[in-house]
């Protein structure tokens, strides 16, 4: 009897946990792991959406294809180029801003203001831009003419293009950013600044001692969602510079856009995605190290 | 390009009343597709949903069947239409096909071969003949059958400012050497006199398909061609050699923005007076004309695309072989392609897809208030076209793609056109087309 109720409860101790994850897991199987496979194994197939013919084992072919393709590189460089621009100018701008503003009266009403950018839809950020940018007749070049600075040619060079779309990215990114910081900032005990300031430390001291070592999981967490959100950057080239001039801005899901969705080799862009996948996951698990590592420990 | 005018709405509903009352061949049963309603997956071509709703009401009356046009946007119109139709989702019954696509359509079983209609006597008579033979050709044909009629034809020829050119005694370009020694003169001089220098020419790059076009169309220029009859790629040749550095040199003689110019920006250089010559597509002069939207009316000449090889752009209007009505969906295509239909969609200022039938180029009363006409027709009926097999984007996509590069100065232009030869081959080869 007793051997009984102990399996019994040897039982509960398996379903009970079961129960409780196994929607999540669930989930995870259905539309993470799921895709991800299937991505895989489309990868590995000849598969022209437009051949009459059903798809067939290619093996690592399409790999070879992209990987010879000097574009496929091309695309590599400016999405990490991008990425460390846009991850490191939009961390400072908006660890700056949260410094700022939550020290300020009336943060409710500067929030609401710097969130503006979030609020729109980032196909429409590009085409605003690319309004403001247009070559002599734009805003932009409006008002460097107006205070005497000659303007660029914003999205038609190879080097100023890539620029640019950086600067109207850190536009839309910085805002999120600053009150994710703003929150953690929030979150140290006041009591760690008063007992620094008997100590009689002063602002700088503050922030190298207390301040970023407190924030340190939120700033990892903070750059890891820029960072990834960077590398899978389409829309704003998409409209503001179509990937040129060239392939200046030909970022690594335009290219698996264009592959897919242009010329239907979706084994090859679904081998474009697995690598974005790769970058993503390298990315993520290197800023965890740097950031996280002391908070896992 | 859309050209709204509601003064002329009454003289077009007239005009559509009296092409439909006129309607060649057989008269057709009372109301022969009632019930039958059709979706046609278009693009705008210079008109609104609206416009083509109310244009198509006159055949909806006369059939009984109702007509749907989606209007969709056209940077991946047709990779839309190719994914709805291979997955089922949101399936249409017509489509307007840009004629690259083509092959890629036929071979996939999407479209539905028109021949068996065409010959039918009780269909409705199309006259095929009356097709521009190269558009009837490019548009819709495929391996002997007919898939499609030409619907939209976009041609292309050279608007320059007639004015200036006769204050400096020059004479519009035959050849591309001229065209840029042209643009050399012009470039930077204030050739209108406003007090500001302007440019000598515009070029436009911002998507393969357009740079793969301008290059197509310079490299026909000089006596090249991309592909030959074996479909051994012609990219390595020094008329391509020639052409690409024709393509670098002049977009050194433009506005600085040449690299990403869209449609709008690169009409506008000549519309603006910013440029005193522009080869444009055949739409462009309309608007050149209205005084709302240009300050150079008055002062436009019409000439030939340089080098006589002017680029072939275009729709055809296909049946999808999904259709449940594929008798009304070709009795649509039949009417809306009709002579009578086509001289109606461009009646008074309007312009709901420009015309594909010699009739309506050498009508004199058509050609009277369009003076390039004539010149847009010859072009049209010997126009240099883009590949239409299978594998025509994989193509366009890797030779627009160098021409890109080359032109940004990425890459330079023999290895540019090196790669390009070498994949198109490679591509060719793997479809079985090249030994």
């Amino acid at each position: 009897m007793r051997s009984l109720l102990l399996s019994h409860r040897g039982q509960e101790r398996i379903i009970g946990p079961l129960v409780f994850i196994g929607p999540a897991v669930l989930f995870l199987l259905l539309f993470i792991v799921y895709p991800i496979g299937f991505s895989l194994w489309i990868s590995l197939h000849e598969f022209f959406l437009v051949s009459p013919r059903p798809p067939s084992f290619a093996g690592l072919e399409n790999y070879r294809t992209i990987f010879d393709d000097p574009v496929f590189w091309k695309s590599v460089r400016v999405t990490v180029i991008y990425t460390l621009c846009t991850v490191s100018v939009s961390f400072v701008f908006a660890f700056f801003v949260a410094l700022v503003f939550h020290r300020l009266r009336g943060q409710a009403f500067l929030l609401s203001i710097i969130l503006l950018p979030i609020t729109i839809p980032p196909v429409v950020v590009g085409l605003m831009f690319k309004v403001i940018f247009v070559k002599n007749h734009g805003i932009a070049d409006y008002l460097l003419a107006s205070i005497g600075i000659p303007a660029p040619n914003w999205i038609a060079e190879p080097t100023t293009a890539l620029a640019t779309l950086i600067g109207v990215a850190v536009w839309e990114d910085f805002p999120l950013l600053a009150i994710i910081l703003m929150a953690g900032l929030k979150s140290i005990p006041d009591e760690l600044y008063e007992a620094a300031a008997l100590d009689g430390a002063g602002f700088l001291a503050e922030l190298r001692h207390i301040t970023i070592p407190v924030m340190r999981p939120v700033i990892g967490a903070v750059i890891i969602l820029s960072a990834v959100n960077a590398i899978k950057v389409f829309d704003i080239p998409y409209t503001l510079t179509s990937g040129g001039p060239g392939t200046a801005t030909l970022t690594m899901t335009y290219y698996a856009n264009n592959v897919g969705f242009e010329i239907f080799r979706l084994g090859r862009a679904a081998a474009s995605s697995i690598a974005i996948f790769v970058l993503v996951i390298l990315s993520v698990l290197l800023l965890a190290r740097v950031f996280l590592k002391e908070e896992r420990d | 390009m859309n050209q709204r005018h509601p003064k002329s709405k009454a003289a077009f509903a007239a005009a559509i009343g009296f092409a439909l009352a006129t309607a060649s061949g057989p008269v057709l049963a009372d109301k022969p597709f009632a019930g039958a309603a059709l979706k046609w997956a278009t693009l705008a071509g210079g008109t609104s949903i609206e416009e083509l709703t109310e244009f198509v009401k006159p055949w909806e009356d006369e059939t009984g069947a109702t007509i749907e046009p989606v209007i969709l946007p056209h940077p991946g119109y047709a990779e839309k239409v190719m994914l709805d139709a291979a997955t089922g989702v949101n399936p249409y019954d017509l489509v307007t096909l840009n004629y690259p696509k083509v092959g890629q359509f036929v071979e996939a079983g999407v479209v539905l071969a028109l021949d068996d209609y065409i010959a039918s006597d009780s269909a409705r008579d199309i006259d095929v003949d009356d097709f521009i033979p190269r558009l009837r050709e490019v548009y819709g044909a495929w391996k002997g059958k007919t898939y499609g009629f030409p619907l939209k034809a976009d041609g292309r020829l050279m608007i320059y400012r007639t004015d200036v050119f006769e204050e400096h005694g020059k004479e519009p370009a035959k050849t591309w050497d001229e065209f840029l020694a042209l643009a050399k003169y012009f470039n930077g001089t204030d050739w209108d006199g406003d007090g500001e220098p302007e440019f000598g020419a515009a070029y436009r790059f911002n998507a393969d398909v357009i740079a793969i076009g301008r290059f197509a169309e310079m490299q026909g220029g000089m006596g090249g061609r991309l592909i030959d009859e074996n479909f051994a790629p012609q990219l390595d040749t020094p008329e391509s050699v020639k052409a690409l550095e024709m393509i670098v040199a002049l977009a050194a003689e433009g506005p600085p923005d040449t690299m990403a110019m869209g449609f709008s920006e690169y009409t506008n250089t000549f519309l603006l007076g910013d440029v005193p010559q522009l080869v444009v597509w055949g739409q462009v002069p309309v608007t050149a004309e209205n005084p709302e939207k240009s300050k150079v009316v008055g002062n436009v000449g019409y000439a030939e695309v340089p080098g006589g090889a002017a680029l072939l752009g275009g729709f055809g209007i296909s049946v999808l072989a999904s259709t449940e009505h594929p008798e009304a969906a070709y009795d649509f295509a039949a009417w809306f392609t009709s002579k009578e239909t086509e001289r109606a969609r461009i009646a008074g200022t309007r312009n709901i897809f420009d015309p594909g039938r010699m009739s309506t180029y050498n009508d004199p009363d058509t050609v009277a208030g369009r003076p390039w006409y004539p010149i847009l027709g010859n072009n049209l009926a010997n126009g240099v076209a883009l590949p239409r097999i299978p594998e025509a984007d994989e193509l366009i996509q890797v030779l627009g793609q160098n021409v890109r590069r080359a032109a940004a100065g990425e890459i330079a232009i023999d290895a540019a056109l090196a790669d390009a030869q070498a994949r198109w081959e490679e591509i060719l080869r793997t479809a079985g087309r090249l030994e």
